[in-house]
């Protein structure tokens, strides 16, 4: 039988269960032996009635006749027979008395006294006196029953006979039943204890299940079930063990969860037990600070903070007993490693298990924040010093923020602009198609940039380099609009100077050969367009190199200044162009003319003017022009044929005489191609 | 009787066929017991001790001891048990290979003493005339002794010298007869008296011994010289692993004997010589065989 049976909850009930049995027998055992004892009494009485007439009757003559022998003969061999007699004895009232048992026999004087034994009911003839002696304890084999009866021969009481009955039978009897029971009960035990290990075996496979199912949910094994369909209360039993498991399983699934986010979050968990020493910590310590975790366990906080390069001092709450700081950002040093600006909270736990509480020091890096923050602040400077005027607006243009350098180019306040839109700097000069452009391309591209002239508080218009940039979330949705701009003002009179420059004569300030191919150009397609006329006219002084010669290239230059005036005065149409190309050649540019008459007027009054005496430092100088002009369409359909005309018209000019005009005309200038082959053959 | 006599006689054709070995003896060779207790007694024991041999051995006894000659006359036992007196008459049939009871302290002899009452007042066999005398059953050896002690001073033999012989079932009643003065003598043999004294020592106050015979053996027995050694053998150890058993010894202490031995002729010859010397006191030419005046029948008839 397993011994595991016995140690457990049914040898529990089993062993108890033979305990009550046993008290239970032993009590039935004393009543039984009170009445065993009493019973004992009546069989002895019966007995020794029963033995002592018959060998009363067997003895009887040989006692009439005193043939002692015989009696004492008969008496030994009953007694060799009948183990439980343990003496007889004959006792003559006188006083003699013959005691007889199995080792012997002797002759007695009045030794033994049961010759006086009083007998009850002696007198009474139908009933047979006797007395029974119990001469000790039922248990002691060595005592007897003592049954004695008179002995009448002849009407006359001749003695007294007494047999003496050993006990050892009764008590053989007794142990033998006493043995039976025992047996019996031992026997019994056993087969209920067969029986009752066969009969729950139902039952403990049942328990042992439920065991094992305890001991999967203590090894961490949640899943494992009971079964719920058990007898009686064990069903019961399992299905509570199933709704623990569940419980334990869904508290386990959080633990492991929080275990995870503990050993997966990027802040560091340190936790100190009750003694502040650390008890525990999570790998994102060692990523932290770049030593492995054993450098921390069993750390006394002072040392803890000590290992993180603090100053211990700074924690003297540990050991004045004050309550714990909100906690600080400090900077942990790192061997090897770039320091790290951690965030060190302070948090008590509270113990359930233990009722007193825990330490946790959660270190989060910060390095990220920080280096964020020092950008912002950066920007913000940016934002705040820059040379640049910084507008941000809403996606619908609401302006949100704007720097001073903004605010001191447009005039207006930070208040007035912020919640503003941008359209209060609109200047009038772009268009609307100008503005959808803009908004296309950074509708489109993210960002638009150009010049664009905006107007001032004051309504100063102003030209600006602007970039607008489209700020987009993660999602891509535009969030805000950057702007940038710079006052360009000076730029742009910087650069028209140098375009003056690069198109006009430096001495007269009339517009050089480019910019007059480039009018001329201009007025040529929109005589196209329109089928209309110009005239390109080429002026040259007379004798212009004597002055020279005479009062030096200064009064020359001065001269030039003048004939340049004098020219521009003889002009009345802004779209009339004057152009110096070279030392004293001048072209005149009359685009939309009407007529060779228009070219004739203009001609002539320049010829005039310039006829007319200059005053040039205290010196008169007169001179004269020879003018060339070329009519488009008439004399030519481009630039080039048009300049190369009114050259030509003008040498015809200054052959006709000087100080006349003419106009292109080719049987002249085959007259001048005749004379030139003359000339080269004399040569 | 007619009975037995045809039972016998089955016996005796069995014999021839069989391994099944009778032994015959007489009530006046018991002692403390009678025929069929000592028939169911010893064949229960015999049967045991031989389950697991061919060879069968058989107890009979018979009422008197003419009825034993008698069936052994007629082949009908193979052997026979009892008193010297008994015994003697059939020697010369019977194997040398004898067996006799074994007493303790003494062998397989034992003295006969003659016991008085202090009392009385004799200290001589001849001074026990007419006085009571008690002889128990079975002392043939006993009385022969007696008798011959009687006859060895020209005195009657014993129903002629006592004046009352009484007749008791054993040694030890006439023992008890003489401690309560219903006789004045007797004859035992010497372990009885001791035993008697043992179970109660008054009487070796009371009683006294004046005479001593030389060591006999009382009693023995044999089977005829006609069978094979190896049965004779065979036998022989049987009867002693008998007495080697609990039951064996309770039967054996009856006799107040301790074991079964076997005999040599040697042992045997104190009481031949007594028988002899008794025959020769009496009569010169009685036979051996006609050495036994005392049997309980003849007891009984000279005592009344």
């Amino acid at each position: 039988m397993p011994s595991r049976f016995l140690r457990g909850i049914f040898g529990h009930f089993f062993l108890r269960a033979i305990v009550i049995q046993g008290a239970l027998g032993i009590a039935i055992l004393a009543v039984v032996l009170i009445l065993f004892s009493y019973l004992s009494g009546k069989m002895a009485e019966e007995q020794g009635r029963t033995f002592s007439n018959s060998t009363l009757a067997a003895t009887i003559d040989s006692i009439y006749k005193n043939e002692y022998g015989n009696v004492i003969d008969y008496c030994m061999g009953i007694m060799k027979n009948t183990p439980n007699i343990n003496f007889i004895i004959y006792s003559k009232k006188d006083g003699t008395e013959l005691l007889i048992k199995p080792s012997g026999w002797t002759i007695e004087d009045k030794t033994l006294g049961y010759y006086a034994l009083p007998f009850e009911n002696e007198a009474d003839a139908f009933k047979s006196p006797f007395v029974l002696e119990d001469s000790g304890n039922l248990f002691n084999p060595a005592s007897s029953y003592v049954f004695s009866r008179p002995i009448v021969i002849g009407g006359q009481r001749w003695g007294v006979m007494s047999v003496g009955f050993s006990k050892k039978a009764y008590f053989a009897s007794i142990l033998n039943f006493n043995i039976s029971v025992t047996v019996i009960g031992v026997v019994a035990g056993l087969i209920s204890l067969y029986l009752f290990f066969f009969s729950t075996r139902r039952l403990r496979t049942q328990l042992r299940e439920l065991e094992e199912v305890a001991r999967c949910l203590s090894e961490g094994q949640l899943t494992a079930k009971a079964s719920e369909v058990s007898i009686g209360e064990i069903g019961v039993l399992g299905a509570s063990i199933n709704a623990m498991s569940l419980a334990l399983q869904d508290k386990s699934d959080r633990l492991k969860q929080l275990v995870r986010m503990v050993e997966e979050t990027d802040d560091a968990f340190v936790l100190f037990d009750s003694t502040l020493h650390v008890l525990f910590v999570n790998t994102a310590l060692s990523t932290l600070t770049g030593r492995p975790e054993s450098d921390f366990l069993g750390l006394y906080l002072t040392e803890f903070i000590t290992t993180l390069n603090q100053n211990p001092k700074d924690d003297q709450w540990v050991s004045h007993g004050k309550p714990l700081p909100q906690g600080r950002d400090i900077v942990i040093p790192r061997l090897n490693l770039p320091s790290v600006h951690v965030a060190m909270r302070l948090e008590s736990v509270s113990s359930q298990k233990e009722g007193g509480s825990y330490l946790l020091i959660v270190l989060s890096d910060i390095t990220d924040r920080k280096r964020a923050e020092e950008k912002l602040q950066l920007a913000a400077n940016v934002f705040s010093h820059a040379r640049e005027g910084i507008m941000i607006t809403e996606p619908d243009g609401t302006i949100i923020d704007v720097n001073d350098t903004l605010i001191q180019d447009s005039g207006y306040s930070r208040e007035e602009l912020l919640g503003s839109n941008p359209r209060i700097f609109k200047s009038g000069r772009h268009n609307r198609d100008f503005y959808s452009t803009m908004w296309i391309d950074l509708v489109r591209d993210g960002y638009w940039h150009g010049e664009i002239w905006n107007r001032r508080k004051d309504g100063e218009i102003y030209p600006e380099l602007k970039t607008i940039s489209a700020v987009r979330d993660d999602k891509g949705i535009i969030r805000q609009y950057v702007s940038l701009s710079s006052d360009i003002t000076l730029q742009k009179e910087h650069e028209n100077q140098l375009v003056h420059v690069a198109n006009h004569d430096n001495l007269t300030g009339l517009p050089n050969r480019a910019l007059l191919t480039d009018r001329l150009n201009q007025a040529l397609a929109q005589a196209r367009r329109d089928k209309g006329m110009l005239a390109l006219m080429f002026l040259d002084l007379d004798k212009f190199k004597s002055v020279n010669d005479d009062f030096g290239h200064e009064i020359g230059d001065m001269l030039l200044l003048e004939v340049a005036n004098r020219i521009q005065d003889c002009l009345k149409r802004d779209a009339d162009t004057v152009s110096r190309i070279g030392g004293d050649e001048f072209v005149i540019l009359l685009p939309h003319v009407d007529s060779e008459s228009d070219a004739t007027t203009v001609a002539d009054k320049v010829i005039a003017a310039l006829n007319q005496p200059f005053y040039i430092e205290q010196h008169i100088i007169n001179i004269s022009s020879s003018i060339g002009v070329a009519i488009y369409p008439i004399h030519g359909a481009n630039l080039h044929i048009l300049m190369k005309n009114a050259d030509t018209a003008m040498y015809d000019a200054k052959a006709a005489g000087r100080g006349c005009f003419r106009f292109y005309s080719e049987h002249v200038v085959k007259q001048q191609t005749d004379a030139t082959l003359r000339a080269d053959a004399e040569v | 009787m007619l009975f037995a006599v045809s039972f016998h006689q089955a016996l005796a054709e069995t014999i021839t066929s069989r391994n099944i070995i009778f032994m015959g003896g007489s009530t006046n060779g018991l002692r403390n017991t009678n025929q069929q207790d000592a028939e169911i007694t010893f064949n229960t024991l015999l049967d045991d001790a031989l389950k697991n041999s061919e060879l069968k051995l058989n107890i009979v006894v018979f009422p008197t001891t003419d009825e034993l000659y008698a069936a052994f006359d007629r082949g009908e036992i193979d052997g026979l048990f009892g008193s010297a007196v008994e015994y003697f008459p059939r020697e010369d049939q019977l194997s040398e290979e004898t067996m006799a009871l074994g007493f303790k302290g003494n062998g397989v002899k034992q003295r006969f003493i003659i016991v008085v009452r202090k009392e009385v007042g004799v200290t001589q066999v001849k001074d026990l005339k007419n006085k009571r005398i008690t002889l128990a059953k079975g002392q043939d050896t006993e009385a022969v002794f007696l008798n011959t002690l009687l006859l060895r001073q020209k005195l009657p033999e014993i129903p002629g010298f006592f004046a009352e012989v009484r007749d008791t079932k054993n040694p030890s009643i006439a023992l008890m007869d003489v401690f309560f003065s219903k006789s004045d003598v007797t004859i035992v043999r010497e372990n009885e008296f001791a035993t008697a004294v043992e179970l109660n020592p008054q009487l070796g106050k009371k009683l006294a011994i004046i005479e001593k015979s030389e060591p006999y053996v009382p009693a023995m027995g044999s089977v005829r010289r006609n069978l094979t050694k190896g049965k004779v053998t065979e036998l022989i150890v049987a009867l002693k692993k008998i007495y080697g058993t609990e039951t064996g010894k309770k039967v054996l202490s009856y006799s107040q004997a301790v074991s079964l031995e076997t005999i040599t002729r040697e042992d045997k010859q104190s009481v031949r010589d007594l028988l002899n010397e008794y025959r020769s006191l009496k009569n010169a030419t009685t036979p051996i065989a006609e050495a036994r005046p005392i049997t309980k029948s003849r007891v009984r008839k000279n005592a009344q």
